[in-house]
């Protein structure tokens, strides 16, 4: 049996007409197909928490990123596909200014998280990371207990409190739905945590600080089918109190967990869109060829 | 077909790189199994316990005692009535008689000690003092080749002949031949008498009273200056003999004494009782300075009552026997080398080197031999506290050498051990911080332009011979570290509080240029800080001496301490051994705080950790086992050590954990003394086993680590 059909789809809400008058007088999506059936109405009208503007990288002389221009709105799930090497992992990682590390990186443009411009100078680049979660392709637990991994967070922020790190802990292994699965082994090693555990520990790890915006890259690609079926239920729960950008090589799970999707090709955006319009109607022949499996 | 053809030799060179690889590492393990079991085939038999051997019964008509040669091949009885008999030991047969000296028949005769000196008073009542030898022609081994020969002093006349002669020393030469006077213990009916008289007999001797129980057992020491008493009330008296006879000491015994000797050396008093104790006294002077008898060694017991002693003439053992049975016993080490029960003896004799040792009862002899290298070696004289003879308390004691014959080797390891954990700990002490600090450094905030300099650079530091760093330690550094011993202490601190105190301001230039001129960089900064240090410790250094120690930091620590400055220290020492150190340390912690998977670093960045907090909360601890395996092999390292320690401390085996003196470690030991040890000698293999024991310690350090070092590698497989 494919696992695949069988995973939960976001209930399809119709848009109602007159509902957008009620909430904040934002633009809807130019374009947007009103007969289509959208994963969450207030999606297309919430104000943006991410917007990138045009952001150039370069690997040394290599660019890497062209001119991306993306706007990921609050409580919203935002998907990056395109094939390999197109620099999905790369954009993901400048939103959290992670491409520091990387030595040769050279980066111009802004990413404004709310107000914020994070490439400013003078930026607190701690003080920024502790906003934006991130969740890698390969789980990486700390080689501590669950709930150090958990704690880690807020005990380098300086929390001390026994019992306000217990309860976050608790919170975030709620959110991350693993908290029946080791409530009782909160002291014992992390590392003996089965490989979805692990990734659904990395993601409690990064909800425990309370984060605006959850990067995630490929986190369901080490996963199998039942573990990337929690993972996936994980985001649709998460929406709800966090932004969420995720880059998945599956159009399927693109298509079942986000609202928008960006495609990229070569280090350029080359459609975004709500995600049923990219998977039912893209604009871009390429786009349509991609998701097709005509290439990539 | 030339595929298959490549194939096929493909396969027969991996087949012979694998035997080659394969037999090469066999080789090596055998090879380092060699050298493991020759080293311990060199020292183990010094905890083999003594050989003895029971030769066959010899029928010998008793005398005055007995004296055996070297080899115990031949056997002398002094017999009052026909002088001194020579006998073949191997069956008895008599080889000649030695009627020269004293005239026959003698009245009276002490025993012949292991020397064969004895005294004897001859039928005109002159008393002679003699010595039994043989005249060997060089390389001559069997006893008919040999001649026998008493030489006998011209015999000084006795006024009134005593009814018991007891003790015959010569007052000059500590012995009882070669010197001009002759002092006398015997006793007759009234008591104790003494006298002396010059020996080529020119005066008669006067006798004096010793106003001693007539019936106690009496001794001279080996000066002749003193008497010791044995008394039947169980009391063991010293005696000055000068003018008049004046009692120094006493002390009280277990039980009636039976027996009085001397082990070699004659500073140690044997004292046997009534019911078998055996104990050594020694002189000391107490606090008041006044003389005392020390009872220091005591000795498993005889089953019957102990009858005499004689001791060898080449370590500090010694027969003790009695009507019931014979012990040999070694003085220091209180060990039992051989025991021999036994049924109505009536003598005793110990041949010089202490290998034989004759038994007499009636008209019968028993011979043995004992095989006995290393009696003073017992495992509690190599790590116990040892009292030594003219020491006033037990203690670890290593001195393997020194001037005199009758000087005893001291060879406790303790200070050694001691001195190898000493050096070890001050160069760790130094090496570690730097080291491991180093690496978190080098792997975690250099940029690799820096990092691909620093680690080659470092690395060649190993290479570095320790000879070089023991002389540069020894002979620059030492002389430099005394005279400026404040400047090296404060050096330190002063780098410490300038960091301190520049960080504030290096956080209010701007972030773009700190992030240029800083991050990855800072390594670069330490130089001027450093010589900003350097400058600040020569300011400071002087007032500090002069406002803290009195101007002068040598007569404050002796004052104010109690503690003396010795130029080769603890501190350069380490600081050598240090450097000596540090690159392993650094290369391997390097190695596993670099291998600290990147996912595990984004992560903790991730979350909002800053670099320092990310290396110090995820870095360090992931890599901890890896450091940790780093540590032990720079212990090994530190252990094994010789040349730097060798060169750059006095040598000195003291235990003693103070920085401002040396010490003297296993393997400088084994460098320093190599040319000392006699080949198969006691101090050779005492050599062997310090060497054993560094070998099994840096073995076991060096797999624990690798141990350590493998279950890391499978840890971080999953990353
Ligand atoms: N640290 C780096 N240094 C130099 N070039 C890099 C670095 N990281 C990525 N690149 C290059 O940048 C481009 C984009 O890489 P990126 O990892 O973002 O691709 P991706 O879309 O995430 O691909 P994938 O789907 O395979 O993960 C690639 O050509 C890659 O070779
Ligand atoms: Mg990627």
């Amino acid at each position: 049996m494919d696992p695949e059909t069988h995973l939960p789809l976001p209930e399809p809400v119709v848009l109602g007409g007159g509902r957008d008058e009620a909430l904040p007088a934002v633009q809807p999506l130019e374009g947007k197909p009103a007969s289509l059936p959208l994963t969450d109405t207030a999606a297309l009208v919430a104000p943006p928490a991410l917007e990138v503007e045009r952001l150039n990288l370069w690997y040394g002389a290599k660019q890497a990123l062209f001119d991306i221009d993306l706007q990921v709105r609050k409580n919203t799930v935002m998907s990056l596909i395109g094939p390999s090497g197109c620099g999905k992992s790369t954009l993901l990682r400048s939103l959290n200014r992670m491409n520091d590390l990387v030595d040769s990186v050279r980066i111009e443009g802004s990413v404004r998280l709310g107000s914020e411009d994070l490439y400013a100078p003078g930026v607190d680049v701690i003080e920024l990371r502790k906003r934006m979660g991130m969740v890698f392709q390969k789980s990486n637990p700390f080689p501590k207990s669950i709930f150090e991994n958990v704690a880690y967070g807020l005990r380098v922020q300086g929390e001390k409190d026994r019992l306000t790190l217990e309860e976050a802990v608790e919170t975030s292994l709620k959110g991350a739905g693993l908290w029946e699965e080791v409530k009782d082994r909160l002291k014992e090693s992390a590392l003996g945590l089965s490989g979805g555990q692990q990734q659904r520990l990395c993601i409690a790890r990064a909800l425990a600080v309370r984060p605006e915006v959850l990067l995630m890259d490929e986190p369901c690609s080490a996963l199998d089918p039942i573990a990337t079926a929690r993972v996936e239920e994980l985001i649709f729960e998460l929406k709800k109190e966090f932004t969420i950008v995720i880059v998945t090589h599956s159009m399927q799970q693109a298509a079942r967990v986000s609202d928008f999707t960006a495609f990229f090709w070569l280090g350029k955006v080359v459609e975004t869109d709500l995600t049923e319009k990219i998977f039912t109607n893209p604009t871009n022949r390429m786009t349509e060829d991609y998701i097709t499996g005509r290439f990539g | 077909m030339s595929s298959t053809a490549t194939r096929n030799l493909a396969k027969r060179v991996d087949r012979f790189m694998a035997a080659l690889i394969t037999g090469g590492g066999l080789l090596i393990i055998l090879a380092v199994l060699g050298i493991l079991f020759f080293i311990a085939k060199e020292a183990l038999p010094l905890f083999f316990p003594a050989r003895t051997q029971t030769l066959a019964i010899v029928n010998l008509e008793p005398g005055k005692g007995l004296w055996a040669d070297d080899s115990a091949k031949t056997v002398m009885i002094p017999d009052p009535a026909k002088g001194v008999r020579v006998h073949l030991a191997q069956d008895g047969r008599l080889l000649d008689t030695l009627t020269s000296g004293p005239t026959l028949p003698w009245k009276l005769s002490t025993s012949p000690d292991s020397r064969g000196h004895l005294a004897v008073v001859g039928a005109d009542g002159r008393l002679h003092a003699g010595e039994l030898k043989w005249a060997k022609p060089p390389g001559a081994q069997d006893p008919s080749q040999w001649t026998p020969e008493v030489e006998w002093t011209s015999g000084v006349s006795l006024p009134v002949a005593p009814s018991e002669l007891l003790d015959v020393r010569s007052l000059e030469a500590g012995g009882l031949m070669g010197g001009k006077v002759l002092r006398v213990l015997a006793r007759n009916p009234t008591g104790l008498i003494w006298g002396e008289a010059p020996a080529e007999g020119t005066e008669p001797l006067q006798w004096k009273a010793l106003p001693a129980p007539a019936d106690a057992l009496a001794l001279l020491s080996p000066d002749g200056q003193h008497a010791y008493i044995g008394t039947r009330d169980a009391r063991v008296q010293d005696w000055a003999l000068a003018g008049e006879a004046s009692l120094s000491t006493e002390q009280t015994f277990t039980e009636p004494v039976t027996a009085l000797g001397f082990a070699l050396g004659g500073s140690s008093l044997l004292v046997g009782g009534e019911k078998g104790s055996i104990w050594a006294y020694q002189q000391v002077r107490d606090e008041q300075d006044t003389k005392a008898l020390q009872p220091f060694h005591r000795f498993l017991s005889l089953d019957g009552p102990v009858r005499g002693f004689q001791h060898g003439l080449r370590d500090k053992r010694f027969l003790a026997w009695g009507p019931t049975g014979a012990g040999i016993l070694h003085l220091t080490s209180e060990r039992q080398l051989m025991r021999i029960t036994g049924d109505r003896i009536e003598g005793a004799a110990l041949s010089a080197r202490g290998d034989h040792i004759l038994l007499q009862d009636g008209n019968r002899v028993r011979p043995f031999i004992l095989d006995a290298p290393h009696p003073e070696i017992s495992w509690k004289t190599l790590w116990g506290r040892v009292h030594y003879e003219g020491y006033k308390e037990a203690d670890h004691t290593w001195q393997s050498t020194g001037g005199g014959d009758d000087f005893e080797p001291k060879l406790s390891l303790l200070p050694l051990l001691f001195g190898t954990l000493k050096g070890t700990f001050y160069a760790l002490l130094f090496a570690v911080p730097i080291a491991i600090l180093g690496a978190l450094y080098t792997s975690q905030f250099a940029t690799p332009g820096l990092k691909s300099r620093i680690k080659p650079t470092i690395e060649i530091m190993a290479a570095l011979p320790s000879v070089v760093l023991g002389f540069l330690a020894g002979l620059v550094m030492a002389p430099l570290f005394e005279q400026a011993a404040v400047h090296v202490l404060v050096f330190p601190l002063a780098a410490v509080l300038l960091g301190l105190a520049i960080l504030p301001i290096w956080s209010k230039f701007p972030a773009s240029w700190r992030r240029i001129w800083g991050e990855g960089r800072e390594a670069l900064w330490m130089i001027p800080l450093l010589l900003g240090a350097l400058a600040l410790t020569y300011l400071l250094a002087p007032s500090i001496e002069k406002a803290f120690m009195g101007g002068n930091y040598r007569t404050w620590l002796q004052e104010a301490w109690g503690v003396r400055y010795d130029q080769r220290n603890s501190l350069v020492v380490g600081f050598a051994m240090g450097f000596a150190v540090i690159p392993i340390i650094f290369t391997i912690s390097e190695d596993a705080l670099s291998s600290v998977p990147r996912s595990l670093t984004s992560a903790s960045l991730a979350c909002g950790a800053s670099p320092w907090q990310t290396a110090w909360r995820v870095v360090l601890p992931t890599g901890s086992p890896g450091i940790f395996s780093a540590v032990m092999v720079g212990v090994g390292r530190a252990i094994g050590e010789t040349m730097i320690v060798l060169m750059a401390t006095g040598n000195t085996p003291i235990l003693d954990w103070g920085p401002f003196n040396g010490m003297r470690t296993l393997s400088a030991n084994i460098a320093v003394e190599i040319p000392e040890a006699p080949h198969h000698g006691t101090l050779y293999r005492i050599l062997f086993l310090a060497a054993l024991l560094l070998f099994i310690l840096t073995f076991s350090l060096n797999t624990i680590a690798e141990l350590v070092r493998q279950h890391l590698r499978k840890k971080y497989e999953s990353y």
